[in-house]
């Protein structure tokens, strides 16, 4: 707690007010039934299902901050604006046709839309989608198989005990899951098992319980966050 | 063969070497694919949300008739009032609402999950019949409490104790050193899968990612020669503009 | 001279891989995978699953990583469909739909038919749903991803709350999603679960798959490559619907480039700390 308390004001309190009560009471209700007297697990799943619907109301915001920031460039004629352009074109051409022809549909059994439409577009969306979208993302990350390699050469250095180790791992596990190495000696792949059994889920382990201890204090401390804002 | 299959294919290629063509230098093939990625990916995403505010809360309201779905769409509609500057704390209502629900979501499924049950699977017995399973448990049960000793901070880790969170680091950093073995794997598999891809390779899954047939695959090279003569005349008029103006290589602007 | 050139110029290092990698996909050259404890865990799982049990599958993969995820989805989909079983379809990413359509026009479905043995729900927007869905799935995800009514659907009049699942499959790339499924459905309503991970966070699932909170786990473009030769074996068929197994070349082949790098890194590093210390 600081030294320097500052109170909440009256908007801030009664938001940790809503935040303490559906966090309490989700909380709870994992834990607590009251048979007979109120069913807490269908108050649970109706709220649920409000919030859910109010969560989904929130589609646009990205889209929104991205237009603007875009139309800006295009209006100021920033370096990059006839780029900016190419994106607008592109986000709202397959926000059209997947909202007509994507399972995100707006009218997969055209009661509205034109099956003549849904028809035309499909194809359309399809190669938007599979030809160009999952090829751009794909060919994006395999640029890491290459810096992954530069990295092998220049960064990977036994300098101290600590690399070692790291190496030392690394490589072991690195032979192992080549399936050429296994075959030459069985004994690769055993280590590299033993490595990511053993060794590995240990240090994991207690990374994931030290995680978890610290979003449970998190958590407890943001629900019962004092009024005078600490 | 269906010749949008074919276009598609080299489409597919051009796209894939305008962005491997990043390797070679910064050019504006490569920032046309980014772009054009990032338009894509938000349009699409734009559709998915949309569909999702339509069956979540249109349709319970106009199909089923429950009007109490009103307040939900009226207090999510709240999230917009940041783009106005009078009323822009107003977002802070709903956004309350997500967070005191997720936190105490949080707080039973982080406990059980991530501390119950792996604290329960550590609890092992140390001495087996076998030496090898004895070495394996007792590798497990200590790698994770020194592991887990190395994470507190408000102890200076000198003398016995820092002994202790000294064998911690050195499971952390074995740890490590797996994860970095295991991700050569992962990008390995997706450039040799691009490659698979640019020659046309039969075993690429051409169907099972909507690029048509092995048929149609078979012609990716032709793409390849393309785009490599394409992006060779490129290089070549920016050296000729390098020379002619005498000046350093720079990015070409659009 | 090596040592400097690769030093200057990283892009003879990106020339040599492409090459390493190039040649043995042209030789198309295939090799035996020796199979890993965890996916063998898996393969067993599913194929001693009892008739008529409901398998969720949840596609939660960004298309980044379509090379890793990808081929496992096909792989397992295609084991699932062998079997008397019943799917259901679901994404914790909004990429997850379009790509289970794809996996679904690739593989032999045999006699099963759309609504009775399987169903695409698509995509699970939130957890407040992925929560809900145990209890009611219908409520919670109102409509397939084809327009229809998921309540008219005659496989969710059999199994009409998640609880009821044997088995729920995430093709994860970025951990969330399996953690969702561990923490809501399995720590609730204890359904099995098991994971295809990419090779990135499958480090991290190990401690799951030991404290038997997952029951298997595959791991990356090789984990299907494994997965593809015990189909094999088993139904004598199957060998190559995903192009991992004939990956495997190329697979081993770059590893021992990147086994070369480090190797020759190191010893150059060694040999200039030398000389410089004699030059001292």
């Amino acid at each position: 707690m600081s030294s320097d308390k500052k109170k909440m004001n009256r908007g801030d309190l009664g938001l940790q007010v809503i935040i303490f009560s559906l966090g309490f009471f989700y909380a709870i209700v994992h834990y607590i039934a009251v048979p007979g007297i109120v069913d807490l697990q269908a108050v649970s799943d109706q709220l649920l299902a409000y919030l859910t619907a109010m969560l989904t109301a929130a589609f646009a915001i990205g889209v929104i901050n991205l237009t603007r920031v875009h139309v800006i460039n295009i209006k100021r004629k920033r370096a990059t604006w006839r780029y900016s352009i190419i994106l607008l074109v592109c986000l709202f051409a397959m926000a059209i046709f997947s909202m007509i022809a994507s399972p995100y549909a707006l009218d997969p059994q055209a009661v509205v839309i034109p099956a003549s439409v849904i028809a035309f577009s499909t194809p359309i969306w399809e190669f938007l989608f599979y030809k160009i979208l999952v090829n751009i993302n794909s060919s994006i990350f395999s640029l890491l198989a290459f810096f992954i390699a530069s990295a092998a050469y220049r960064a990977f250095k036994a300098r101290s005990l600590e690399s070692t180790i790291l190496l030392a791992a690394g490589l072991l596990v690195v032979l192992g899951q080549a399936p050429v190495a296994d075959l030459v000696w069985p004994g690769f792949g055993a280590i590299r098992d033993w490595i990511l059994a053993f060794p590995n889920t240990a240090g994991q382990r207690g990374i994931l319980i030290g995680a978890a201890l610290g979003i449970l204090v998190f958590s407890v401390r943001r629900l019962f966050r004092y009024p005078w804002g600490d | 063969m269906n010749p949008i299959d074919l276009i598609g294919v080299w489409v597919g290629v051009f796209i894939t070497l305008m962005v491997l063509s990043f390797l070679y230098k910064e050019n504006p093939f490569f920032r046309l694919t980014e772009y054009a990625f990032i338009g894509l990916a938000a349009g699409y995403a734009l559709a998915a949300s949309l569909r999702l505010f339509v069956n979540q809360a249109l349709n319970p309201i106009f199909v089923d008739g429950n009007l109490t779905f009103i307040v939900p769409v009226i207090l999510g509609s709240l999230f917009y009032a940041q783009f106005t500057k009078k009323y822009s704390s107003l977002y802070r209502l709903p956004l309350s609402l997500a967070i005191g629900y997720g936190l105490g979501v949080t707080i039973w499924s982080v406990f059980a999950t991530f501390f119950v049950k792996q604290v329960t699977a550590t609890m092992i017995p140390l001495f087996t019949g076998n030496v090898l399973t004895t070495l394996d448990n007792v590798v497990l049960v200590a790698g994770t409490i020194l592991s887990l000793s190395y994470f507190i901070l408000h102890r200076e880790q000198k003398g016995v104790w820092g002994g202790f969170t000294k064998i911690g680091k050195y499971f952390i950093l074995a740890t490590l050193g797996a994860v970095f073995g295991s991700t050569v794997l992962g990008r390995m598999a997706i450039i040799i899968q691009r490659v698979q891809f640019l020659l046309g390779n039969a075993s690429f899954p051409w169907r099972a990612l909507g690029m048509g047939t092995a048929t149609e695959g078979a012609y990716a090279p032709i793409g390849v020669v393309a785009f490599l003569v394409i992006f060779g005349y490129y290089l070549y008029r920016e050296k000729n503009k390098q020379v002619n103006s005498g000046t350093t290589s720079k990015v070409t602007k659009a | 001279m090596a040592i400097s050139s690769l030093k200057s110029d990283p892009r003879l290092v990106y020339l040599i891989l492409l090459l390493v990698i190039t040649v043995p996909i042209l030789s198309n050259a295939v090799i035996a995978v020796p199979i890993t404890p965890t996916t063998r865990a898996l393969y067993d799982f599913i194929q001693n699953l009892p008739p008529n049990s409901l398998v969720v599958e949840s596609f939660d993969y960004a298309t980044s990583v379509v090379p890793e995820l990808h081929p496992q989805a096909i792989v397992v989909t295609q084991h699932i469909f062998m079997r008397p079983l019943k799917v259901l379809f679901v994404a914790l990413d909004n990429n997850g739909p379009p790509l289970t359509d794809a996996v679904l026009d690739a593989i032999n479905k045999g006699n099963k038919t759309y609504g009775v043995d399987y169903a695409t729900l698509g995509y699970i927007p939130n957890t407040a749903t992925l929560i809900g869905m145990p209890s009611n799935i219908a409520q919670f995800l109102p409509r397939d991803t084809r327009g229809n009514p998921t309540a008219s659907l005659p496989i969710i009049k059999e199994f009409p709350a998640a609880k009821d699942a044997a088995f729920v499959i995430t093709f994860d790339d970025d951990s969330s999603a399996l953690f969702s499924y561990l923490q809501y459905w399995q720590g609730s309503f204890n359904i099995s679960v098991a994971v295809g991970a990419t090779a990135t966070i499958a480090p991290g699932f190990m401690p799951f798959y030991n404290s038997g909170q997952l029951v298997g786990v595959l791991i990356s473009i090789r984990g299907a490559a494994e997965y593809e030769s015990l189909l094999n074996q088993q139904y004598n068929c199957c060998l190559g619907i995903s192009g991992a197994s004939s990956a495997m070349v190329a697979l081993s082949a770059s590893h021992m480039l990147i086994i070369a790098m480090v190797v020759f890194g190191n010893a150059a590093y060694f040999i200039s700390r030398r000389t410089s210390k004699r030059e001292k």
